[in-house]
């Protein structure tokens, strides 16, 4: 029962905590401001205004002034000029004003249309003069200036050629020599030029020696400039990379909405460090409020599409609504545009975020997770210092304090890094578990198979133990079917023989000798060399060698090396040594050959068949085939065709020869061959 | 009769270094401060300060007496200051005005904080 109450503080704690350290950085954010040392300083704070109402300074002073061939009159000359002018025209208007001043707030400053133009005179006295080098810093400042001291021209902002350059986020340091100061009264002239005149404004104006006040200017300037490029750069890579990841994953739309939402924030803080605009300042405005509409309408949905919320008719009534205000603008003069934009475009901007925010809490508040909650707090402070500008655009905040909202999207990319970090090791956890159930699975499978290979094995052992016996018994029968064949003739011969008591010694020693050969020649077939036909007839040589020697009869041996011939078992070596044993018989009998051969070669038919020749020939007188076609020649053939070999026989006066021809398969063919 | 006028001549010889070590003992110096005096200007400044020493306390019977004076500064930024005139030495507070002048200068933004340390010798009023 204690762990869910301990859940519930936390989830609960941890909200809390965070709102407090974002609200904390947000309030500290929006109280930065350039703070030199308050002892090393001068702060002027009051100013004379001259007002150029009568235009006595150039709205553009063209920025190719120093490269021209011919020049008529340099920059610092014209500005020189200007502010000459300004200080010494009788019609022009003066008027004391305090410092940081605002131009739209000074109801005495005669409203200019378009560019303004003004003139601030400040005097100080100085008892001393000073040593080393000195600055001037104008932290804030909208839009250009140049600087006088004593009427020396110290620097200027940037081009004066309209659109003029825009250093309202870019604080500006004059350095110099304290020889220009000058004992007694020293005169300070800002002259200030700013499109749209509403705009203008001076901030404060601190004047301090440059190793006190430079440390300060930098922090400043890091903040107001530098900071916010950087925070652009990092929206511009992540959007981009967003970007990659939407295209990869068009199913997953809130990662492009991001990358659009994002393009169109980095469109919107362009004003926050680019300062010489690339076209007018018109067209500018136009592109900076365009996009801020743009990031709301976009945001949006983005949110829209991470909370997974289903609001068609919302986006597409506020598309309409977006393109007719858009289309409106363009239609309307362009003097309505900017106090349209001002009034209008901000508060609908802030009513998405508002809109934005309230959802996010919702769904933070339900889904009790600590990654939505920083989302909620993220676009809390958007809309916080969203907020803030609005209302100093409104003229409710001063506007020399700067604005804030880009500010705001670190916030926004911690707490979208942490969804998406939430996200990534959601998927690897998935991924784990799945991979896990997989292994799980394939090892039960594994296992299964393993079982059936098993099972297989078994099943293949039988077969195999099976054949074994059936082999044996094949082979059993055999050897049985040809001493039944073989021996048993000649004994059975001799049985009769002996009963009958009409015993023919002769005959009854042919008998048995016939047997014993018999019985020889089935024990060299069940030999090993029964698949080795040179090995087979060298033992066939050993057995019929004694007997012709006996009868002095010469023998010719001529046996090549000869290929294995494919199945050659002991069945068909039998069935070739028996035609060879007949046909040597045969020889020794009837031929009265003085010289007995026996060959055995190979050779290849026409069409490519590999052939065995096996030939017994004798020199005798050779034999009538119709005469002495008895039992032993058809014997013969017909342990040929058993063995599927062709038998052949050739006789004439001079002797006689037995051939036997056993065909190689192919496939011993191409094992000789190689 | 030669080692006793020996011995009375250095006991003699000895007391004589020993009166003349406390005379400078009680001459040591004895050191004071003035107040701390601070100038500030936003537009920076310059002048003089004169400052009159106030006597020292010191065994009765003695008078501290002025032996010099030297600028401390306790804050300093852009500025400077110097001693324009000194009492004269062996100068006595309780019996005239002993006075130092101090002109000073800083720059805008600048600022001098300063006491005078002054030195003292005690002798006999």
């Amino acid at each position: 029962m204690k762990k869910p109450s301990f859940k519930l503080s936390l989830t609960i704690l941890i909200p809390l905590l965070l709102s407090l350290i974002f609200i904390f950085v947000a309030w500290q954010i929006i109280h930065v401001r350039f703070t030199p040392p308050i002892e090393g300083s001068i702060m002027l704070k009051k100013a004379t205004l001259y007002s150029d109402n009568l235009g006595l300074c150039d709205d553009s002073i063209p920025d190719n002034l120093a490269t021209d061939d011919v020049i008529v009159e340099s920059l610092p000359s014209i500005l020189s000029h200007c502010v000459k002018s300004l200080k010494s025209d009788s019609g022009i208007k003066k008027h004391a004003v305090n410092i940081p001043h605002e131009w739209r707030n000074d109801t005495r400053l005669s409203t200019q249309q378009g560019v303004g133009k003004a003139l601030y005179h400040f005097e100080f006295p100085f008892a001393v003069i000073p040593e080393d080098l000195w600055a001037i810093v104008l932290p804030m400042v909208s839009q250009n200036t140049a600087v006088f001291l004593n009427g020396n021209l110290l620097g200027w902002g940037g081009s004066f050629e309209a659109p003029v350059a825009r250093n309202a986020s870019s604080p500006q340091m004059f350095t110099f020599p304290s020889t220009a100061f000058h004992q007694g009264i020293n005169e300070l002239d800002i002259y200030l030029i700013s499109e749209p005149f509403k705009s203008g404004f001076l901030g404060q104006v601190h004047i301090a020696p440059a190793e006190v006040i430079t440390p300060a200017y930098q922090k400043y300037s890091v903040f107001r400039h530098t900071l916010p490029l950087a925070i652009t750069l990092t929206i511009a890579v992540i959007s981009f990379l967003m970007l990659l990841l939407w295209v990869y994953r068009r199913q997953d739309t809130e990662y492009g909405l991001f990358a659009l939402s994002g393009f169109f924030w980095v469109i919107n803080t362009l004003n926050q460090f680019v300062i010489d605009i690339p076209f007018s300042g018109y067209l500018w405005d136009g592109m900076i409020y365009l996009s801020s509409g743009l990031l709301s309408l976009s945001g949006l949905f983005f949110i829209h599409r991470l909370l997974e919320k289903k609001q068609a008719v919302l986006e597409k009534s506020l598309v309409i609504v977006m393109v007719l205000t858009f289309s409106t603008l363009l239609i309307l003069p362009k003097t309505w545009v900017h106090p349209l934009f001002f009034e209008a475009g901000h508060w609908i901007s802030i009513l998405a975020v508002l809109y934005l925010f309230s959802i996010t809490v919702i769904h933070a508040t339900k889904a009790q997770q600590i990654e939505w909650h920083v989302l909620a707090l993220a676009i809390g402070i958007i809309a916080f210092f969203a907020l803030y500008d609005v209302l100093m655009m409104m003229g409710l905040r001063p506007l020399y304090e700067g604005r804030f909202l880009h500010f705001g999207a670190p916030f926004l990319l911690i707490s979208f890094s942490w969804i998406m970090l939430q996200r990534f090791i959601s998927t690897l956890n998935k991924v784990e578990k799945y991979n896990l159930e997989l292994e799980q699975l394939n090892q039960g499978l594994e296992d299964r198979v393993k079982a059936r290979g098993e099972k297989i094995a078994e099943s293949y052992e039988m077969i195999r133990v099976l054949g074994q016996e059936r082999v044996l018994a094949d082979e059993r029968s055999r050897i049985m079917r040809d001493m039944h064949d073989g021996i048993g003739v000649y004994l059975t011969s001799m049985i009769r023989q002996i009963e009958n008591n009409n015993i023919n010694r002769e005959q009854l020693s042919e008998s048995a000798h016939n047997a014993l050969n018999d019985l020889r020649l089935m024990i060299d077939s069940l030999g090993s060399a029964s698949t080795d036909i040179p090995a087979m007839l060298g033992m066939f040589r050993t057995r019929i060698n004694v007997m012709l020697t006996a009868c002095q009869i010469e023998l010719v041996w001529h046996v090549e090396e000869l290929p294995p011939v494919k199945d050659f078992g002991p069945e068909r070596a039998l069935n070739l040594l028996r035609i060879l044993q007949e046909a040597v018989t045969n020889a020794l009998k009837h031929s009265g050959a003085s010289r007995i051969g026996l060959s055995a070669y190979s050779e290849l038919t026409p069409q490519g068949l590999g052939l065995i020749k096996v030939e017994v020939y004798d020199n005798g007188k050779g034999f009538s085939n119709s005469k002495s076609e008895g039992n032993g020649l058809k014997n013969m053939e017909y342990r040929a065709k058993k063995i599927a070999a062709e038998f052949k026989i050739e006789t004439n006066q001079n002797g006689s020869r037995v051939i036997v021809t056993l065909p190689i398969t192919m496939e011993t063919q191409e094992a000789n061959s190689t | 009769m030669l080692i006793k006028g020996l011995i009375t001549i250095s006991l003699g010889a000895l007391l004589f270094s020993g009166a003349v070590v406390a005379d400078t003992v009680e001459s040591e110096p004895l050191i004071s401060y003035t107040k701390e005096l601070k100038h500030k200007r936003q537009g920076g400044g310059k002048s003089t300060d004169k400052i009159a020493l106030i006597p020292l306390d010191v065994s009765k019977g003695h008078c501290a007496l002025f032996e010099k004076a030297e600028v401390k500064y306790t804050k300093r930024r852009y500025g400077k200051a110097k001693i324009v005139s000194r009492p004269e030495r062996h100068c006595n507070p309780k019996t005239e005005t002993c006075k130092v002048k101090i002109s000073w200068q800083h720059s805008p933004t600048g600022r001098l904080n300063y006491k005078v340390k002054v030195t003292w010798s005690v002798g006999h009023c």
